[in-house]
């Protein structure tokens, strides 16, 4: 499939009333999920509980402290982490690229089991999620610097070593986790991804270093735009391959440790936002970008809801959810596509 | 090329050596490790009999269904036994079978003489060494958990004889420790733990069975922080709080350690906190009114947050009546001074 940019740039108004529609959608959503969760609100008490005049005390911590922290982070993330998608899919030219391709996946899990296990031992606590934000950019720093000084010097050569990479580290952490029996539960839960208990502080967190790295992808819609046509025909049109690679990797490495240090590794978001928002804003990425961040955060919002209110008061991994959302509907995208071409 | 990847290669390394040389001694939730007691905790029931070495009371061969539902016979009296949970270490020890035990896992800490016997690895079925367990010729194996059965059926295959406990309640308990003193011939000795064990209950329960509902404090039991995770009433943890006059928030779910919602322990409000000391550089007042949301909880505002041994409360052996002492006097100091 092409993903080449085939709308001239004078139709970027006719996608206006669809970037607002999409953007109504999640706020239709978020609001609605104020109110779903293990303990159900209606509308009129989420409204009290927001204004400050709860019909019960508990609504009070529930909304403002458990739920309102929790929806606007779950945006962030699938935000990141469709944004990053994007960007990926585009750079590797790729539709099967993920947030996770470069190795982040690997390192992320590597440095949570390091700080789960450590911490037990030495009583010298990093928080998980500091852990997974820094094996990941680790990883990625890594495997970006074994591509660029390989004889390959090109997008294979990155794709090459994020494999290799992710499965030596992966193989690490399973090392580590079968010789640690209690390690093995609270890696296996980070890594399956959630956001049951997640508040204030880590909704700063994420909103300090994600945008950052969703604003650098965007910036680098027009050389993602140039990259469809090949890496040559890239640098006949004056691109710096190095310099765009470079941008690209680390805008959208920085936006998925974003994601990976609130909600774990979260799966399937990344690949499945860019993929949907092809269709509806086209392959320019000046809208797919912002387009692919609405749609993740639209899709990691609704898995969110189903993962706190399914079993509830059980809450279960959101990684599940968004696997079940997006596997399906990956396979339906997958049809179509082979009907039109 | 090759400058740049030595360090990063070289730190994996290192950690991977470092790993491999010190295996972290931890368990799983439900056979806890061996932390720092935080808690003080009255002396453990011991066997009021010495262990003797020639006791015979039981005829051998005898015939015992264990909890995987198998009948295992015993040819003859054990004089090697090798225990695979912390548990059924501590019921050898208490019933005097102690002399009789020639290997643990490396989560048995008690009695604190059983460190000096040889291990046999952890607790879950991947971390034990068949090898290991062959080594000492023991002549029967005493697993803990249901979820052994990967390892007992390898152990079997090998052509060892291995009985199963996997007690769920006080009851489970009780009886598991007669049947251990019957395959083991320390008949006198298990009827008088479990006689013990039954005194410091009932003393528990004289004064908080008549509790009417409104002074029994709603309890929150913190197994774990990330993510919440918390137990029911299907596990000897939920019996227990029942008992020491408490009712577990999350007594009916279908899970029996449920990962839970905060919100709905913000609707439950909770007036008291209680987790294992496994757990306990989680579980300080500071910390937990520290946590979003959570200080405007009953029992953050009134700082009702203990922590009980999770070696003694994770353990289903004879130290239960003790994690029930325990318990109890965190839920009803009034009663129990």
């Amino acid at each position: 499939m092409s993903l080449s940019s085939k709308t001239p740039s004078g139709r970027a108004s006719v996608k206006i009333p669809a970037f607002l529609a999409l953007a109504l959608a999640l706020l239709a959503v978020l609001v609605f999920s104020l109110g779903v969760g293990a303990v159900p609100l209606t509308p009129i008490q989420v409204l009290a509980a927001l204004t400050g005049e709860p019909t019960k005390a508990s609504h009070s911590a529930i909304v403002w402290d458990f739920r309102l922290a929790r929806v606007l982070l779950v945006c962030v993330c699938g935000g990141a982490l469709g944004a990053a998608g994007a960007g990926f899919q585009g750079l590797f030219r790729n539709p099967l690229a993920d947030p996770y391709i470069v190795g982040a996946s690997g390192g992320a899990a590597l440095g949570a089991t390091l700080s789960v296990v450590f911490a037990g031992e030495s009583g010298f606590g990093v928080p998980i999620g500091v852990a997974g934000f820094v094996g990941a950019l680790a990883a990625v720093f890594i495997v970006y610097t074994l591509a660029e000084t390989s004889g390959y010097g090109s997008v294979a050569a990155l794709l090459l070593a994020g494999a290799a990479f992710s499965t030596m580290l992966s193989a690490i952490v399973s090392l580590l986790l079968l010789i640690n029996d209690r390690a093995l539960q609270e890696v296996f839960a980070w890594l399956l991804g959630g956001f049951g208990g997640r508040s204030w502080p880590q909704l700063w967190q994420a909103l300090l270093i994600a945008p950052i790295g969703i604003v650098a992808l965007w910036a680098m819609a027009r050389p993602l735009d140039a990259l469809a046509t090949g890496e040559d025909g890239a640098q006949a049109l004056g691109l710096n391959l190095r310099w765009a690679r470079f941008v690209i990797i680390a805008g959208a490495s920085l936006a998925t440790a974003a994601a990976v240090a609130a909600g774990g590794l979260i799966g399937f978001v990344g690949l499945i936002a860019p993929h949907l928002a092809r269709p509806l804003f086209g392959a320019g990425h000046a809208r797919l970008i912002p387009a692919s961040m609405l749609l993740g955060a639209l899709l990691l919002l609704l898995a969110d809801g189903l993962a706190r209110t399914l079993l509830a008061p059980i809450e279960l991994p959101v990684g599940v959810f968004t696997a079940l959302l997006g596997g399906p509907f990956f396979l339906i995208l997958l049809r179509q596509r082979g009907r039109l071409a | 090329m090759f400058r740049k990847l030595i360090l990063p290669l070289a730190l994996i390394v290192s950690v991977f050596v470092a790993a491999c040389a010190t295996p972290t001694p931890l368990a799983p939730t439900t056979e806890p490790t061996a932390l720092p007691t935080t808690v003080p905790t009255s002396p453990p029931p011991t066997a009021t009999t010495a262990p003797t070495n020639t006791p015979e009371l039981e005829p051998y061969p005898q015939t015992q269904t264990d909890a995987l539902d198998r009948a295992v016979t015993i040819t003859a009296q054990p004089r090697r036994i090798i225990s695979l949970s912390p548990s059924v270490t501590e019921i050898l020890f208490a019933i005097g079978a102690g002399p009789q035990v020639v290997g643990r896992t490396e989560f048995c800490n008690y009695p604190p003489e059983v460190t000096s016997l040889p291990t046999i690895g952890g607790f879950s079925a991947k971390s034990i060494s068949v090898e290991a367990v062959l080594d000492l010729q023991p002549d029967l194996v005493i697993a803990g958990s249901k979820r052994q059965k990967e390892v007992i059926e390898a152990l079997e295959g090998a052509g060892l004889t291995v009985f199963a406990l996997a007690p769920n309640s006080l009851a489970d308990i009780e009886t598991g420790i007669r049947t251990l003193g019957e395959i083991t011939g320390n008949v006198e000795g298990a009827e008088a733990v479990v006689a013990d064990m039954q005194r410091h209950i009932s003393a528990v329960t004289e004064k908080t069975g008549g509790l009417p509902e409104d002074k029994r404090p709603r309890v929150f039991y913190e197994v774990f922080d990330e993510p919440l995770t918390t137990t029911t009433n299907a596990t000897f943890i939920g019996e227990l709080i029942t008992l020491a006059g408490g009712i577990n928030i999350f007594a009916e779910l279908p899970e029996a350690y449920p990962n839970v919602s905060v919100e709905q322990i913000a609707e439950l409000d909770p007036q008291v906190i209680i987790g294992p000391s496994s757990h306990a550089d989680k579980l300080t007042a500071d910390l937990i009114a520290a946590r979003p949301g959570w200080a405007a909880f009953t029992a953050v505002k009134d700082k009702s947050i203990y922590v009980v041994d999770g070696d003694v409360i994770s353990r289903p052996g004879p130290r239960m009546a003790e994690a029930l002492e325990a318990l109890a006097e965190a839920l009803h100091p009034d009663l129990f001074k």
